[in-house]
């Protein structure tokens, strides 16, 4: 039943700490939600102390005995942290398969290399004597393909070209610096068999790593492994970059024990055990168990391939031209490969770019165009419902009771809501679309604003809302139906959000080419951050408005459109308390521009 | 002895509302019709029409084609057509105006107001 009672004591110890009282409550459920946060804190506080006292000793050596010796020793313990806290973070994963094989992997994968530390050390500081190769290589070889496994465990499998095409430059980049610095010496020196295989699968191992440390920051993994992935991969990169010059220094005869370099391992074996202790808990049933972190890894990792391309044409071309290791060929072939791989690369994002807009347009269109229609189909039906009720309300068919009449003055006036809502949907939606025809002619201002005026008569006189009008005799450019409309919405909005006895005004003026309307009222006013929101779509600047005042959000946004498509501007001006101002602005009619310049027509 | 008016417009319930209206708010005879065909057999009867209230869009023969039929088989050449359609742009009501209506109907219509807006266009 060890799914069902999971590693309960692990659940309420802290990272070293004292245990916790286990089994005796719900561990799960005790748990505070920032554990995880905690934990990770003091395992980087403790390994941070850690480094620090290593570096210390690096470069002072204040700890008494040989550099070899002591640098044998100060490594094994942070070797045995690791590998504790891959353990540990094993039996958080309860949730998650892949987490914890991946986990498990780790931490066999670092007892590997412990061992091998092990081994190093009692060579060097028990017999005093340190063959190569010794017993302790199988070891530390071990950790290669553990750790390949473990990184290859951990995310999706994908068919997708592009994270192949980064692996694949990845890899040649990585490998070029990996050949010229250790692998091509190393076939160069021709020691005896044994000592050169030894030799050459380290790199090979590292390159290998290297792949798989591809493969997994590009494919999608668990949403859980975000903070140990980062972690894994500056350990992995750590050790790679040691490795390399380990393997370097051992060529040329520079590499001791106790090397500097060897603080390169100490801090990525600090790596590893802060990732496993930033593993956080993953119970059964968590979402983020199994969740493919798709967005995240693809974002985070698209930098990765140029960086390698970067580094190995910096190394390679940093160095001699053409030397006996790495012939002038190989180095072309090398960099034509790589900018063969990154075009490739560059071609398939664009590629995919593309379809995702295309996906994004064809999306949008069917949105646009089912609205469109399921309008028209909803009108159809309404049309002949408002009909009907209107020649009941009318008592065109013969006198109802009251109740009845009170009945049907209530359907008569949600069908005119939802007349009205569909009506404003189409609008929007034909504007969205780019087909909203418009047909501007000369007309009065006086003229538009004396039919929008007798519109909101009735409902102004209902809230008890006085109207007022002060129009300069202009002729504007207007599509009149469609500006009567803008204006209907307007002064409406101002009736609706007038208090009982409030005055509405609508006045015209020039100023210059442009005629200028604006709709005065006295309400509440609306606070200067939603001036610009209001027009758009679904906004309002109360949510509640929507119930009370019977709006559909929709009325400024189409205002601002059929301005807009008469080549006007709107915009709202406001003082909380006092009252808001709706203005926008029409061309004034060509022919009336004339009286302007010549004085009198 | 009130007008005679010929309604053709194929959806069952505008068509009821438009009669009714006609009807008990104006004061016409409303021989309704559900199609193009229909309308030609009615025009092609005893009885002679005052007006025809015609629906641009029907499946089969449409408002202009039945227009085009009436006028071509010189039944009633005189009879004043007015279309009633959902495509209100001045560019369509230009288009069914050549073809010899003498008004166009926006729909959605006003049940309420339709009978006062075909007697403007009517001129009577």
């Amino acid at each position: 039943m060890a799914a069902i009672l999971p590693a309960q004591s692990d659940l309420v110890r802290a990272p070293g700490g004292a245990p916790g009282p286990a089994g005796l409550k719900r561990p799960e459920f005790a748990r505070p939600p920032d554990a995880d946060a905690a934990r990770t804190r003091n395992a980087a506080v403790a390994l941070g102390a850690f480094v620090l006292l290593y570096l210390s000793w690096q470069l002072t050596g204040w700890i008494p005995g040989s550099k070899e010796n002591v640098g044998d020793l100060l490594i094994l313990p942070i070797d045995a942290v690791a590998v504790y806290a891959a353990w540990s973070a094993s039996r958080r994963c309860i949730g998650s398969s892949r987490l914890r094989s991946f986990w498990r992997l780790m931490a066999f994968a670092l007892a590997a290399e412990t061992i091998g530390d092990l081994v190093q050390a009692v060579y060097d500081i028990g017999l005093h004597h340190s063959p190569y190769p010794s017993l302790a290589d199988p070891f530390y070889l071990a950790f290669y393909p553990l750790l390949l496994l473990a990184l290859l465990t951990v995310t999706t499998r994908t068919k997708l070209l592009k994270p192949t095409l980064d692996g694949a430059t990845i890899v040649v980049g990585g490998g070029a610096v990996v050949w010229y610095l250790v692998l091509g010496p190393t076939v160069e020196q021709n020691h005896n068999p044994l000592t050169m295989g030894v030799s050459m699968a380290f790199p090979l191992g590292d390159l290998f790593l290297l792949a798989g440390l591809a493969a997994m920051l590009l494919r999608p993994g668990p949403i859980a492994f975000r903070a140990p992935l980062k972690l894994i991969t500056v350990a992995v990169l750590l050790g790679i970059g040691a490795d390399v010059l380990y393997g370097y220094g051992q060529l040329h005869g520079t590499y001791r024990a106790g090397d500097w370099i060897d603080t390169l391992y100490v801090l990525e074996f600090a790596a590893f055990a802060l990732a496993g202790f930033s593993q956080r808990l993953v119970r059964h049933g968590d979402p983020d168990a199994e969740g493919d972190d798709t967005a995240q890894s693809r974002s985070r990792a698209s930098w990765l391939p140029y960086l390698s391309l970067a580094i190995g044409l910096g190394v390679l071309l940093g160095v001699e031209w053409g030397t006996r290791f790495f012939p002038t060929v190989s180095l072309v072939l090398i960099v034509i490969v790589l900018a063969v791989l990154v075009a490739a690369r560059q071609y398939v994002a664009q590629r995919e770019l593309v379809q995702a807009q295309a996906a994004l347009r064809e999306s949008e269109r069917m949105k646009d165009e089912f609205l469109s229609t399921v309008g028209h189909e909803l009108r159809t039906p309404l049309t002949s419902i408002r009909g009907s009720l209107g020649l009941l309300e009318a008592g065109v068919l013969g006198e109802l009771p009251e109740d009845a009449t009170n009945m049907v003055s209530v359907a008569v006036l949600n069908a005119d809501r939802l007349v009205r809502l569909i009506g404003d949907i189409l609008d929007i939606e034909r504007m969205a679309a780019g087909g909203l025809l418009l047909e501007p002619v000369a007309v009065d201002a006086t003229e538009l604003v004396g039919q929008s005026l007798q519109v909101l008569r009735a409902s102004a006189d209902a809230a008890g809302v006085r109207l007022r009008e002060d129009v300069a005799p202009i002729r504007v450019m207007a599509d009149a139906d469609r500006i009567v409309q803008v204006l209907v919405n307007l002064l409406g909005n101002a009736v609706k959000f007038s208090p009982p006895g409030g005055v509405v005004t609508v006045t015209v003026e020039r100023k210059n080419r442009c005629a200028i309307f604006s709709v005065w009222d006295t309400g509440r006013g609306i606070p200067a951050d939603r001036l610009e929101k209001i027009f758009e779509r679904f906004r309002q600047v109360d949510a509640s408005d929507a119930r009370e005042k019977g709006g559909t959000g929709l009325g400024l946004p189409i205002a601002r459109g059929i301005v807009e498509r008469h080549g006007g501007r709107v915009w709202a001006e406001s003082r909380v308390g006092v009252g808001s101002t709706f203005r926008f602005t029409l061309p004034v009619a060509v022919a009336d521009l004339e009286p302007v310049r010549g004085g009198v027509a | 002895m009130s007008p005679r008016l010929l309604l053709v417009e194929d959806a069952d319930d505008i068509r009821a509302i438009a009669c009714l209206s006609l009807e008990r708010i104006g004061d016409w005879t409303v021989v309704p019709a559900a199609s193009g065909q229909a309308a030609l057999e009615a025009l092609a009867g005893d009885v002679p029409f005052d007006a025809v209230v015609l629906d641009v869009m029907m499946p089969g023969l449409d408002g202009p084609d039945t227009l085009a039929r009436m006028r071509e088989g010189a039944l009633a050449p005189q009879v004043p057509v007015v279309f009633l359609t959902a495509k209100v742009g001045a560019d369509e009501r230009e288009r069914l105006l050549s073809l010899g209506a003498i008004g166009v109907i926006a729909k959605p219509f006003d049940p309420l107001t339709l009978p006062e807006e075909l007697r403007r266009i009517l001129g009577r």
